[in-house]
């Protein structure tokens, strides 16, 4: 088991696939940050050099993800929604925001866009 | 990687959608401010325009808003509504 | 037709309604003109009412509704590696298939005599564990198939053993030292892979040093650790794991000559080197130690590639045996790597100090300071495309025909193709210096007839070919196997086929 970032890792699991478990860390960011420490793809959490993980766990700190990329888009929705925008209000109404029909469809917006929107 | 994706609606090199509109000069001091009327909705909200009051149209009719700081780099359009939300309302004559 | 019609009376029957009639099929349709002549009478049978299961409610979904099934209780998933290790499993012995009798093992005099060409020499037991250990053997080429395994000398095979014998320095033409450099292509299945495993074999029979890698796709394909080089530029790369793979399978597999051998150069950069020290436990300072590991490659080349000691170590020195270099998949090398760079750019493969050791080998002014042959193999069917190495392959087969660099056949890259100069510059045009030859292609074909027929008759002595095999039936699967291609020989070969009277017999059935 290794720590990154808090977060306990079984070791055979591949490290890519791991620091995407992170919010708001996709497979781009989590290429680009095995590239800047020089590990090669395929690598296993347990494969790390314990400066590797702490170099990891410095980045990730420094990152905006997890509850502050949460409080973020949070924030964002909140602010289209106090400004009396469109997009705010039809976050609000659990309807699509970006102009799609709504005569069939609109599964995804009614279960996540809310009043009390949680991510 | 963008930017942001508010970007993406409008190329970047055509700038902000400036469109002419007749500020008056001088404004008479609030309570009795007149809005100015406009049914140009796509006109950029500009920072000089906070605090001011526009009376959009909505297609039909012109809504009152107010410009406040957030709404800077926004439509004027983004804060009137035109569609009315659907009421189901009882006829008496069945 | 049992009718519920009265024949007789039929004025006093009222039309039946046409629901109740059986389904009319085409012989009991009523044709004589009934009391009532109306058009219900010919009209469409009624619908047979749909299946309450197919028809379908309004606003119901419409899926099939099943029962789950239940979820069947797995065992464990295999341990970690244990996939990877059956697949990669070679098996070299066949304890079903028949003992070749009068089978010639590969030997010094049996891998120079032309008489032998076309027969299947076995490869020495004792060499086996040494073939295992540097990877000559891939899965899927049906070693599994024989009591033991063989080789079929063909014409390439005696000819690069003559080559052998000639740079160790033996027979008439003797020229020690010599370096021998090709590129081998062929199709697939032409057998380029064994090819080398006998160049393998034939280094190990001459005692020399063989250095291989197995499968070059392993170092590019991003599966192995990288660091970077502090202060190269452009940036370096070890692969400490991979190069500690070397160290082991050259270790592993060249054992008796290495550790004869002793030090007999300065190695500042190594500490914990003793001296008077063997190549062998040189090499092994860097198995433990993956860091280390290319620092004492590059000790370990020197060492092999050394022609004099260093001044205050005479007395360890003897003469270095020359070396077998073979890489497998050359293609691979011949672009960018799978690895990236710290700012996310791909890092090309000739910037992995690993694969541009080997690279180095063919350019002029060769390493290979005792002498001995590098030969690097790549496929023309299954490998990467790469238009730069076509090119300069290309560029090799029109040097070899004397077509001068500075004439206008000689083939370029053409001009708005982006070719990789860096690439073409490996195989940049050299001229033979010293003992040092040009670097060659080889182009591995088919067997010839002759050939075929011994490869054939191989399969028929091991008991696994059931067949007359006569100069018909040869020239036959000759033809069939596009010109003697020895793969698809191979599954001509092993396609049993038993006449049928036979197959009871406790002897058919081997």
């Amino acid at each position: 088991m290794v720590f990154i970032l808090g977060v306990n890792f079984p070791e055979r699991n591949l490290l890519k696939k791991s620091l995407q478990t992170f919010f708001g860390v996709g497979n781009d960011t989590s290429s680009r940050l095995l590239a800047r420490f020089n590990i090669h793809p395929t690598c296993r959490v347990g494969e790390l050099a314990n400066k590797q993980v702490l170099d990891l766990t410095a980045v990730l700190s420094d990152m905006k993800i997890e509850n502050d990329l949460r409080r973020e888009v949070l924030n964002d929705i909140k602010r289209l929604k106090e400004t009396g925008t469109y997009r705010g209000r039809r976050h609000a109404l659990g309807l699509p925001v970006r102009g799609q029909r709504t005569r069939t469809q609109i599964k995804t917006p009614v279960r996540l866009n809310r009043m009390e929107r949680r991510l | 990687m963008f930017p942001t994706r508010a970007l993406l609606g409008r190329s970047v090199w055509k700038g902000p959608n400036i469109v002419p509109l007749a500020l008056p000069r001088t404004l008479p001091p609030p309570p009795n401010t007149p809005p100015i009327r406009t049914q140009k909705r796509a006109a950029t909200i500009l920072p000089n325009f906070v605090g001011l009051r526009f009376a959009v149209h909505n297609g039909k009719t012109y809504q009152d808003i107010t410009i406040t700081e957030e709404m800077v780099g926004r439509k004027l359009g983004e804060y009137v509504a035109t569609r009315k939300r659907f009421t189901y309302k009882q006829s008496k004559n069945k | 037709m049992a009718s519920a019609w009265c024949w007789s009376c039929l004025s006093r029957l009222r039309p039946t309604p046409r629901a109740i009639f059986p389904s009319p099929s085409a012989g009991t349709r009523i044709t004589s003109a009934p009391f009532h002549s109306t058009a219900t009478q010919y009209a469409q049978p009624v619908k047979k009412k749909a299946n309450s299961l197919t028809q379908v409610k309004y606003r119901q979904g419409q899926t099939l509704r099943r029962k789950k099934k239940k979820t069947v209780e797995r065992s464990r998933p295999p341990a970690v590696g244990e996939r990877k290790a059956m697949r990669k499993r070679i098996v070299l012995s066949n304890p079903n298939a028949l003992e070749v009798e009068g089978m010639q093992d590969l030997s010094a005099e049996t891998m120079i005599d032309a008489r032998l060409r076309g027969s299947v020499l076995g490869l020495p037991v004792p060499m086996l564990d040494q073939l295992r250990a540097v990877q000559a053997f891939q899965p899927k080429q049906g070693w599994s198939l024989f009591r033991r395994p063989g080789t079929v000398m063909r014409r390439d095979a005696v000819e690069m053993g003559r080559l052998f014998a000639k740079i160790s320095g033996e027979g008439e033409e003797a020229e020690k030292g010599q370096v021998v450099k090709r590129v081998i292509t062929g199709l697939k299945g032409s057998g380029k892979t064994v090819h080398l495993l006998q160049a393998m074999a034939m280094g190990f029979l001459k005692n020399w040093v063989v250095i291989t890698v197995p499968d070059a796709r392993e170092l590019v394909s991003g599966d192995t650790g990288y660091t970077p080089i502090e202060g190269s530029k452009p940036t370096q790369y070890i692969q400490p794991n991979a190069t500690s793979a070397l160290l082991n399978r050259t270790v592993e597999a060249n054992r008796e000559v290495m550790s004869t051998l002793r030090v007999s150069q300065q190695h500042p950069a190594l500490k914990g080197l003793k001296p008077n020290s063997t190549l062998e436990d040189l090499a092994k300072l860097g198995f433990s130690d993956a860091a280390l590991s290319w620092p004492v490659f590059q000790a370990l080349w020197t060492e092999l590639t050394a022609t004099s000691p260093a001044p205050g170590l005479e007395k360890n020195f003897q003469p270095r045996p020359p070396m077998v270099v073979t890489v497998d998949g050359l293609a691979h090398w011949m672009g960018e790597s799978a690895y990236r760079a710290s700012d996310f750019t791909p890092v090309h493969a000739h910037d992995l100090v690993f694969v541009k050791h080997f690279l180095s080998l063919l350019e002029p002014g060769s390493s290979l300071k005792n002498g001995g042959m590098v030969l690097y193999a790549t496929s023309t069917s299954n490998s990467p495309s790469s238009y730069s190495l076509e090119v300069a392959l290309d560029q090799i087969t029109a040097r070899q025909e004397g077509i001068e660099v500075s004439s206008p056949e000689y083939p370029q890259p053409e001009p708005y193709s982006k070719a990789d100069t860096r690439v073409l510059d490996v195989f940049k045009p050299q001229k033979p210096s010293g003992k040092e030859g040009a670097l060659e292609l080889q182009k591995l074909g088919g067997l010839t007839r002759e050939e075929t027929r011994g490869f054939l008759e191989y399969f028929a002595r091991s008991g696994l070919l059931r067949e007359d095999v006569n100069e018909k039936w040869v020239s036959d699967k000759w033809s069939l196997s596009g010109g003697g291609i020895i793969g698809e020989l191979e599954k001509a070969g092993r396609h049993l086929r038993a006449p049928a009277e036979r197959i009871p017999t406790a002897e058919a059935q081997v």
